[in-house]
Parts: structure tokens; C-alpha cells; sequence
């Protein structure tokens, strides 16, 4: 293998794929990278056995071949080089890799690229097409809200549905739904539901991050691996068996008060009230009386706090308790400037939405509380 | 189709058993392979492994986990979320199994010697050997099913596999064909007490065949001495057993080993004779086996290597 490439592009790609090297394993070759060279450059591949990171670098290609280097050694060497040519030559017998640039001659001892864990490529499956930005901020809306709970391994992941031309993500933790839909572009009869661990998205706008405006979506034909490509980046996530459990049941479908309320005053609001509910399992009180949405927290031991902001209240009056924590996840993510709240009940689940728009919905469970 | 089994010596039964399973596809969702170490319970499921995952080498396969350490096993490389990252893991058991499979048709987990995992921590295995996905198959093995070992809520979760020791004829066969003289395979094989893996691990330490000797020797020093004699060397086993119970390594117990020694050289001794002093070789060589049940409950070893040398004592 011989190569030529810039250091500053390689060493941007080597601290992007180098996010799914975990500093422990018992599988050594888990702490390299797989470097291959394409018909597009250098193909740069890390794994940590859920998710896969790989990014194409331009390079000159002189002498085809491919290996594994040690990640951290790698990444840290190339940063450190001077932005002139960087010419990589593979010793295949030894497996040592020599880089050459500006004052540098420095040989890296590698292990043979047939030792790094097979992994499928994308090259068949169903593929669609969402745009980056509307997905990188779609599962910042949902991921926040998948569970941490083992008892219920598939509450862990997000599920993404693809259906009628539409990609939908989903996450609960049984005290919180996050719903959100966006538009895709692929074949209209297309129909997929996938769990994909919330770390695994989680990862998404990091790899993504400057890539242009779309990403293909492919799913393997086993359905057992996604795939997330823009440009020159790609995010593969082994998927969670099991099923997901019908979460539509839980959207309250009707409600007796409507509030629609400033987000920015609201988010300050609840996390100012919160404060005195720290001791109190965070449960704030929330009232909604004509004109006005009143909010409360009491500690016996620490004191309390109540507030009145202004709001838009249109039905009847309701008191209802909610987990701060919840309420403020939603409020942080939700990126309008007015939210609406809908209400049925002081037992029934509460619903927190963009107003006049349908993409994004967020049900909170209530908490049950003695109402003054 | 070559058996998938044919390195391994010994165990027909269980090995049928999962060659017929292997065959038809009809596998249990969890196996517990029960024997003793060093008798092929992790190879023979590291080799069920690998024909279940023929796509890659295991040591790289992404559909297989296996945690063959001495050392206690932590829940956090069990638990779907641990308090802590797994330390010796890139994904825990639990998150491993979750995840469908990468590259093969299945997933396979091999938790050697699942007690090393305390017995209250045993209980997070329920759930996943009661009701894991499909397409999953996880082998526990464990030296026995005492319920102090391996919880018997865990135990009755598995299909149970027996693995016995291995006679000392195939053991002694498989060294010849690894490559040992005649003289040292027939002694290592009968030192092995039923356990070709031991055997293959010491193949090739000359220390072994020095401490046999030097057990021999001493068991040679007790018959018609003194009674001082059998309680001196009784008292110095003892103390290598107490100083092995306190190391961490994988060392063979120094009683167990002083007993398979003995056990030779009385073998070959009621071989080598006839008559009523058969008889008195035959009836220690018994009490030799009754020596080692003593052992293994919860009798002083001390006491219990003491009465043998001296039963030994009165022999010649």
C-alpha cells in the first residue's frame, strides 16, 4: 500500500472514526483502525462491535493494499505533523507502516487488515434519502427520551419506522414518549421498523457534522444493521432484537385544555420551580387557569416557589403534576418559540407539541398528587 | 461433513448429543456443560461456536463473546446497563445478546465457570437464559451444579450437559499424537486424572514429571517407617494446599496432584504383585479414590492425608 494525502484531512477523519474505539477490550484489534485504499481515496474504519465508523479521505493512490494501525498512536502522530504531503507506504511482510512527511520518517506497527471483524457493506439493501439537518435534530428530539432501564432491553433503543415515503422515530421510557416524524425520499412501499440503540444515534451529528444536506438511510437486507451515509461519512449501528411496543396507544387523542405558552419563559420558569422540587421526586404542580399558567414546587424541608406566567389557556381549568426533569428534556429540544400543552385531566397523559404543527409530539405520564 | 468435535477426546455421549442438535438445527437456547476443569467443556463450545459461526475466526467473529478468565466475574460485564462500563468487554452479556446478529445467522455467548459470578449477582442471568431472542445460544459451564457453584434457578434455565473424565488410554493417545514420548504421555496421561486439557497443558513442563517423582519418592519413604513419617509429609501437603488456596493462578490443587502421583506408583505396585499383598496394593489404591471423596467434601484435608499415609504406612 502507498498513499499520499494531507495530514490536516487525515487527522480530522482519524478523531472522527476514532469515536467508536473504546479505550477497553479484551479484542485488540478493536483498538486499530482499518485503513483501505478505494477507488476514492483512503477508507478509514472503526468499530466497537454496535456501532461502525467509516470516512473516505482523498488521497493519491500509488500502490493498493490495506491494514489496521493503532488508533490513538495514529491519531495523535498525524495531528501533530506539519499540513505538507503525507506519503504512507505499508510493508506488507512486516506490517509496518512508514510515514513519511516534512521531517518525519516514522514506521507504526500494524496487524493485517484480514484480522480486523467483518463487518457488511452497504452495498445492497433499501435505501431512502432524509435530510441532515431534519435528521440530526429529529433524534436529538427522541433520543433523550429512550429508557436506562434494562428490564425492558428494547425501551433502550429508538425505533425508527419507514412507511408511506415518511421516517418516523420513536422513544419511551414508559414515563415519556418522543415522536418524530420527517419527510423521506425512497420507495413509496418501503416498509421497515428498526430499534437502533439511543447511543448509537447518539453518535449521529458528531460523524455527520459537516457533511452536505443529505443522508441515505440504508437497511441491510438481513434487517440486522443500519447505515447512515452523507458524503464522505458513514455510521453503521447493529440493531436491538425484539419488538417495539405500540406506542401510539399512549397519544391522547382528545383534551379538554389547550395551553400555548412562550418556550423560552416556560423553560426558565420550570427549571427556576424545579429548583424546590429537587427532594420531592422533581414534581412540579402545574395549574392552568384562564389567561395564565400557574407553577409550583414545594420541599417540606427546603421551603417552595410558585409562579404565574402569562398564557394563552383556552377550555376548562386543570391542575396536573409532572416530573421537571421530563417537562424541561422536551422544552430543551422542541426549537420553536411558542409551545402548545394539551391536557386531560389530572391522570391523564400530557401532551407537548410545536403549535399548529404535527412532526413532533412529546407525552409526559402525570405524576399523581394531592391537589390543593 | 467433517464432525465439528473431532479434535476433542472423550465425552461421546455429550458430544453426540450436540452433534445431533447441531445436525437438525433443534439447539436449546441455553446449555450449562457440566465437568470438571480441564476436561473440554470450554473447547467443546468454543467448537460448537465455531460451527454455528462459520464466517470468521471466533477470536474476531462480531457474534461472539466469551469471558474464559479466572478471575471473579464482575456484573458489569453482565448487566444490559451497568453502573460501570465492562471492563474486559466491549459490550456487556446482556447488550450483547440484545443486539441482533452482525454477520452470521446467530449470536453465541461462553461464560466459563459461571460461578465466578457471586452468587447474588447470578440472578441478573434469568431473564436472559428464560427468554432470549432467537437466534441466540449461550453455554455456561460450571464444575458442578452445587447449589453453592451455580444457582439452581440458573441451572434448571439450561439444557444440562455432562462432561466425565476422559480415560487415561485416549488421554495418553492424544499426548502420542501431539507429539510426547511413549514413557512421559503414559505418566502425564495417568496424572491427568480423566483431563486432557490439563494433560496438553503440562505436555511439555518437566516440572510435572519432577514433582511426580518427588511424590512417589516420599510415598516410597512412608511404607514401614515411623508414624512420624506419613503425619510429616501429611503436614507439608497441607501447607502447599493452604498456600495454593491463597494464590490467584490456575495451579493444579498440590493434594489432588500428590494423590494421582501415589495413585500410580500403587497401581503399578498391585500389578506388579500377587496374592494376598495385591489385595493390600488393591485396597489402597481404593482408599486412595475415598481419599479424594474426602476432599471434595468438607473433611480436613489434613486429616484425611494423614489417615491415608498411615493406612500406607502398614502396607509393606
Amino acid at each position: 500500500m502507498k498513499v499520499t494525502c494531507r495530514p490536516s484531512v487525515l487527522g480530522q477523519a482519524l478523531q472522527i472514526v476514532s469515536r467508536a474505539i473504546s479505550s477497553r477490550t479484551t479484542l485488540p484489534i478493536l483498538n486499530n483502525i482499518l485503513i483501505e485504499t478505494t477507488s476514492e481515496g483512503l477508507a478509514l474504519t472503526a468499530t466497537n462491535l454496535e456501532i461502525g465508523i467509516r470516512k473516505l479521505v482523498p488521497a493519491e493512490v500509488s500502490m493498493e493494499g490495506a491494514t489496521t494501525a493503532p488508533a490513538r498512536l495514529l491519531t495523535d502522530f498525524v495531528s501533530t505533523l506539519p499540513d505538507q504531503d503525507l506519503e504512507m507506504t505499508l510493508d506488507g511482510a512486516t506490517q509496518s507502516l512508514n510515514l513519511r512527511c516534512a521531517r518525519f520518517d516514522t514506521h507504526i506497527k500494524c496487524i493485517e487488515a484480514e484480522e480486523f471483524p467483518p463487518g457488511p457493506r452497504p452495498d445492497e439493501g433499501d435505501r431512502l434519502e432524509v435530510a441532515l439537518d431534519e435528521l440530526v435534530s429529529a433524534v436529538e428530539q427522541t433520543q433523550m427520551a429512550a429508557s436506562t432501564d434494562e428490564a425492558r432491553p428494547v425501551l433502550t433503543g429508538v425505533l425508527v419506522q419507514i412507511q408511506g415515503g415518511a421516517l418516523t422515530l420513536a422513544a419511551t421510557d414508559g414515563h415519556r414518549l418522543a415522536v418524530r416524524k420527517l419527510a423521506a425520499t425512497g420507495p413509496a412501499d418501503l416498509e421497515a421498523s428498526l430499534i437502533v440503540p439511543a447511543r448509537a444515534l447518539a453518535e449521529l451529528a458528531r460523524v455527520l457534522k459537516g457533511e452536505p444536506g443529505k443522508v441515505e438511510v440504508i437497511i441491510s437486507k438481513a434487517r440486522n444493521q443500519v447505515f447512515f451515509k452523507a458524503g464522505t461519512s458513514e455510521l453503521t449501528s447493529r440493531l436491538i432484537d425484539g419488538k417495539y411496543p405500540n406506542y401510539a396507544q399512549v397519544i391522547p387523542s382528545k383534551s379538554s385544555t389547550k395551553v400555548r405558552v412562550s418556550t423560552s419563559e416556560l423553560t426558565q420558569t420550570v427549571r427556576a420551580v424545579s429548583l424546590f422540587a429537587r427532594d420531592s421526586a422533581n414534581v412540579i404542580r402545574v395549574k392552568a387557569q384562564a389567561g395564565a399558567l400557574v407553577l409550583s414546587a414545594t420541599t417540606n424541608e427546603v421551603g417552595d416557589s410558585k409562579a404565574e406566567m402569562a398564557a394563552d389557556v383556552d377550555g376548562s381549568d386543570i391542575q396536573i403534576a409532572f416530573n421537571a426533569r421530563y417537562v424541561l428534556d422536551a422544552l430543551g429540544v422542541i426549537d420553536e418559540d411558542e409551545v402548545e400543552l394539551l391536557f386531560d385531566g389530572p391522570l391523564s397523559p400530557g401532551l407537548l407539541r410545536p403549535p399548529g404543527k404535527e412532526h413532533y409530539l412529546y407525552v409526559i405520564m402525570p405524576v399523581r398528587v394531592a391537589m390543593s | 461433513m467433517p464432525s465439528p468435535f473431532s479434535e476433542l477426546v472423550g465425552h461421546a455421549q455429550a458430544l453426540d448429543l450436540l452433534r445431533s442438535q447441531l445436525t437438525s438445527g433443534r439447539l436449546a437456547h441455553a446449555y450449562l456443560f457440566v465437568g470438571e476443569a480441564g476436561l473440554g467443556k470450554s473447547t467443546a463450545a468454543r467448537l460448537l461456536a465455531g460451527a454455528l459461526l462459520p464466517e470468521a475466526p471466533l477470536h474476531r467473529h462480531p457474534d461472539y463473546w466469551e469471558d474464559d478468565r479466572i478471575k471473579p466475574l464482575s456484573i458489569n460485564e453482565i448487566r444490559l446497563l451497568p453502573d460501570k462500563a465492562p471492563e474486559f468487554h466491549e459490550l456487556s452479556l446482556q447488550a450483547f445478546l440484545n443486539l441482533k446478529p452482525a454477520v452470521g445467522a446467530r449470536r453465541v455467548a461462553l461464560v466459563a465457570n459461571v460461578g465466578r459470578l457471586r452468587d447474588q449477582d447470578q440472578g441478573v442471568l434469568l431473564k436472559t437464559l428464560e427468554e432470549p431472542h432467537p437466534h441466540r445460544v449461550i453455554v455456561l459451564t460450571s464444575p458442578s451444579l452445587n447449589p453453592f457453584v451455580v444457582l439452581p434457578t440458573v441451572v434448571s434455565r439450561c439444557q444440562r450437559v455432562f462432561f466425565h473424565p476422559v480415560p487415561a488410554a485416549e488421554i495418553e493417545k492424544l499426548l502420542r499424537a501431539k507429539g510426547l514420548d511413549a514413557e512421559r504421555a503414559a505418566v502425564v496421561a495417568n496424572l491427568a486424572r480423566g483431563r486432557p486439557g490439563w494433560a496438553l497443558k503440562v505436555a511439555g513442563d518437566d516440572s510435572v514429571i519432577q514433582h511426580h517423582r518427588e511424590w512417589t519418592r516420599r510415598l516410597e519413604e512412608v511404607f514401614g517407617a515411623p508414624a512420624d513419617v506419613p503425619l510429616q509429609v501429611a503436614a507439608e501437603l497441607d501447607g502447599s494446599q493452604m498456600a495454593w488456596r491463597r494464590s490467584e493462578g490456575d495451579h493444579e490443587d498440590p493434594a489432588l496432584f500428590a494423590i494421582a502421583s501415589w495413585q500410580i506408583e500403587l497401581r503399578r505396585r498391585m500389578l506388579g504383585s500377587r496374592g494376598a499383598e495385591q489385595g493390600r496394593w488393591a485396597r489402597l489404591v481404593e482408599l486412595s479414590y475415598d481419599t479424594l471423596g474426602y476432599l471434595e467434601q468438607n473433611v480436613s484435608p489434613r486429616l484425611a492425608i494423614e489417615t491415608f499415609l498411615l493406612e500406607c504406612r502398614k502396607a509393606s
